[in-house]
């Protein structure tokens, strides 16, 4: 499915002068002039309350999941990174055989989706449109252990973005828009999903399926850490310019694969982000929440190094 | 009798020239150059220009032009962006939040397409020559689409221009110019190009002042034509060297006109009908003399252009000076002959921006550029006719500019005058029935470009021409 294309050296070049002169948004550059007014609604807190030591799976969670690859794109290799938001509400299912084995569904819902840079340091963007148009999947979980070092073991979660159910975790993709498999998902009447390159450079319209096992080990009753198989599969169905059609190759490097699943509803020691007090965590609240996690160091995002790849 | 070197006879007919120059203006061929082998050049073409394109770049290079008729078409693909960093909270003016246009970006403005008709003929003699260049814009003749600079356009779009392309780009160009051969080494040129001036006066009479809506209105509307002067001397001591100066006056679109509006029951008032002036400018061009020195081999010609542009008397859409700072371009341009009948072209440009950090009040959004061109041509018969076919690319990077509003200590009402950004709620110390007292004080703008914001991109244009001479 995946092909290699070696644009030439001036066309990397000329792509690096337009990538130059790109317009990049700056901040906030005047601080609130209210101080009162700069504090967050409904006392949004990270540093979580009271915990008993064993952790309850019922509340909501954030997946927080890092899957890392060796992207080849435009004749040269980089460090790709995904980081994927999801929320998990989780509800127990029943006891194990032990008193300390939890089984439990998961109802998760991807809420944001960041990428590290790409060739020429352009990055792709996925609109709130297509992370919005993606179903909520339940998948059933387990705990070997509910206090520190018990193991959590995940179903896959196999989500397909531009495309219908009818293609299975081991189909081969379609190839082009008129497959009737290929669906507008994102409701933009363009057949995928429609991502943004850059600020606007570009757009481009995919097919893809991501396949994630996590697992991992607990740390704290609001707290699990651990790792993840993760599997991409992408079809190129159209962009707005050749360039940004480019097909390109992603090899897996699982050693740079890292999940973190942390209770977001402020019970049992987890961070509060029910930011508008309804008493629900949404992925509105998750997703604005995102640097005030990293900031507390709560999720950690790995920086790209190319050296990897080399 | 002393004898006159015919270096010195060249600067002296130069001056005239120049002392009797006048106007020119902002369109396309000021951004990217007049044809597909401007384009490709980069614009850069003082020295070398000897076609139709000549009236604009060097009337004088009519003289080299023989006998012909070109049709062209050119477009230009925006990516250009604007964007405006988030407003801090405590600074909304009341009512803020129900503007017709929420704040916005500005990007990818879109395309602009247009035809290109010239001419170059001899009359009466061998040295006399004149020539013809019409540009046709897609969005047809005496477009207008006006913005205001500042805080203004809060009430508007909500959103930031470009101030030297975007709108510019739309304007049409009808120009005319001659030439006069004076000697194998000297030739002089002048041109005339027009823009439409419309001047709109709308008369209203409102029955009612609580109901606006229903209002009678009687328009008339008068347009009339600006021309301008372009002027140039092309010299060429020896074979191998050319040098072209030529230079550009400043000239604008403008509507202009005013709105005289009754009022029923306000017979008595002193201002009775009231009247509001309108003065909107588009398409300003500022005075520029360009100077261009090319070598002219067998194969190969190679020119380098450097030109002096008066911005700082540039007229913003709002009818007054925009201060921006005069500056310089450079550029150069090579053409290379493949065969007997294939050229080869490129260009390079550095065009730095006139306009001054907009820490203040005004919005003026401009980037420095860097132009690089590309194309070929080709002469080829048919029907026993000779033809050249010329193309041209084109791309102008606007190199990535972070504009910063400064906070003042005490900010000014907003006045004509003002320049720092201001305060559009003078501070109050009392409540009033629509405001509170806490309301008005400090900063309170609606000015879009607050509190900063950024701009970059690029313009990608294309053009081709096909030349028939006769």
């Amino acid at each position: 499915m995946v092909r290699h294309v070696r644009p030439s050296a001036a066309a990397l070049a000329a792509l690096g002068l337009l990538v130059a002169c790109e317009a990049q948004r700056i901040g906030a550059l005047i601080p609130d002039r209210d101080a009162a007014l700069a504090e967050d609604a409904a006392g949004l807190s990270l540093d979580g309350g009271g915990a008993d030591g064993v952790l309850h799976p019922d509340g909501t969670w954030l997946l927080f999941m890092q899957d890392r690859y060796c992207l080849y794109a435009a004749g040269s290799v980089s460090d790709f990174l995904v980081w994927s938001w999801y929320r998990v509400s989780m509800s127990a299912a029943g006891p194990g055989a032990q008193s300390s084995q939890t089984y439990f569904q998961q109802k998760v819902k991807l809420c944001a989706q960041d990428q590290s840079p790409v060739t020429a340091g352009l990055i792709t963007y996925v609109p709130a449109s297509v992370t919005g148009a993606l179903p909520e999947r339940t998948l059933d979980g387990y705990l070997l252990g509910n206090r520190k070092g018990g193991q959590y073991l995940s179903e896959e979660l196999a989500e397909n973005w531009g495309l219908s159910d009818a293609v299975g975790p081991d189909d081969p993709l379609p190839e082009t828009a008129d497959d009737p498999r290929v669906i507008d998902q994102d409701g933009d009447d363009l057949p995928g999903v429609t991502l943004i390159i850059g600020n606007n450079f570009c757009t481009v319209q995919i097919a893809q399926r991501t396949r994630y096992r996590p697992t991992g080990t607990v740390v704290a009753e609001h707290r699990i850490e651990g790792t993840l198989w993760s599997d991409v599969a992408k079809s190129v169905l159209d962009a707005s310019l050749p360039l940004c059609g480019t097909e390109n190759a992603l090899e897996t490097r699982p050693d740079g694969n890292r999940m973190v699943l942390v209770r977001v509803d402020g019970r049992n020691g987890g961070s509060d982000l029910d930011a508008d007090g309804d008493g629900e965590v949404d992925c509105a609240e998750i997703t604005a929440a995102r640097e005030r996690l990293l900031g507390a160091d709560i999720v950690v995002k790995d920086e790209p190094n190319a050296a990897r790849c080399r | 009798m002393a004898r006159v070197s015919p270096k010195s006879k060249a600067a002296g007919v130069l001056a005239l020239v120049l002392g009797a120059a006048s106007p020119a203006s902002a369109n396309v061929y000021e951004a990217f150059g007049a044809g597909a082998r401007a384009i490709s050049l980069a614009g850069n073409a003082t020295a070398t220009t000897g076609d139709a394109a000549a009236v604009w770049h060097n009337p004088a290079g009519l003289s080299l032009a023989p006998n012909s008729v070109a049709l062209g078409l050119s477009g230009s693909f925006d990516r250009t962006s604007i964007l405006l960093a988030p407003r801090p909270r405590g600074y909304d003016p009341p009512g803020y939040d129900l503007r017709l246009n929420e704040r916005r970006d500005s990007g990818d403005q879109g395309r602009t397409l247009g035809v290109t008709l010239g001419g170059t003929i001899r009359l009466f003699s061998d040295n006399l020559r004149a020539g013809l260049l019409i540009y046709f814009p897609s969005v047809g003749f005496a477009h207008a689409d006006g913005h205001l600079p500042d805080e203004r356009q809060q009430y508007f779009e909500n959103r930031l221009r470009f101030e030297l392309l975007d709108e510019r780009l739309k304007s049409e160009v009808i120009a005319l110019g001659l030439s006069y051969r004076l000697a194998e080494w000297l030739s002089l040129g002048v041109g005339l190009k027009t823009l439409q001036v419309a001047e709109n006066t709308t008369h209203v009479y409102t029955p009612n002042a609580v109901e606006p809506s229903k209002s009678y209105m009687v328009t008339q509307l008068e347009q009339t034509t600006e021309t301008a002067l372009v002027a140039g001397a092309l010299v060429q001591p020896w074979p191998f060297l050319r040098l072209g100066l030529s230079f550009h006056d400043e000239i604008a679109f403008a509507v202009k006109g005013r709105s005289r509006i009754q009022i029923r029951g306000q017979e008595d008032e002193d201002e009775f009908p009231l009247t509001q002036p309108i003065r909107q400018v588009q398409h300003a061009s500022v005075p520029r003399i360009a100077f261009g020195a090319a070598y002219t081999g067998d194969e190969l010609t190679a020119s380098v252009d450097a030109s002096y542009v008066a911005w700082s008397r540039y007229i913003g859409p709002d009818g007054r000076r925009a201060r921006f700072d005069d500056s310089y371009t450079v550029g150069s341009g090579v053409e290379y002959q493949l065969r007997p009948s294939t050229w080869l072209r490129g260009g390079l440009g550095w065009h730095p921006s006139p306009v001054p950090d907009q820490t203040g009040r005004t919005n003026y959004v401009d980037n420095d550029r860097i132009i690089v061109g590309l194309g070929a041509g080709n002469a080829f018969e048919l029907w026993e006719n000779a033809f050249r076919l010329d193309l041209g690319v084109q791309v102008q990077t606007l190199l990535a500019r972070q504009t910063t509003k400064r906070l003042p200590g005490r900010p000014a009402a907003c006045t004509t005058d003002t320049a720092s950004l201001c305060d559009e709620v003078p501070d109050s110390a009392v409540d009033t029935p629509v405001l509170d007292a806490a309301e008005t004080q400090g900063l309170q703008t609606g000015n879009p470009g607050f509190p900063g914001f950024s701009s970059g991109g690029y313009m990608l244009t294309a053009g081709v021409d096909v030349r028939w001479f006769f």
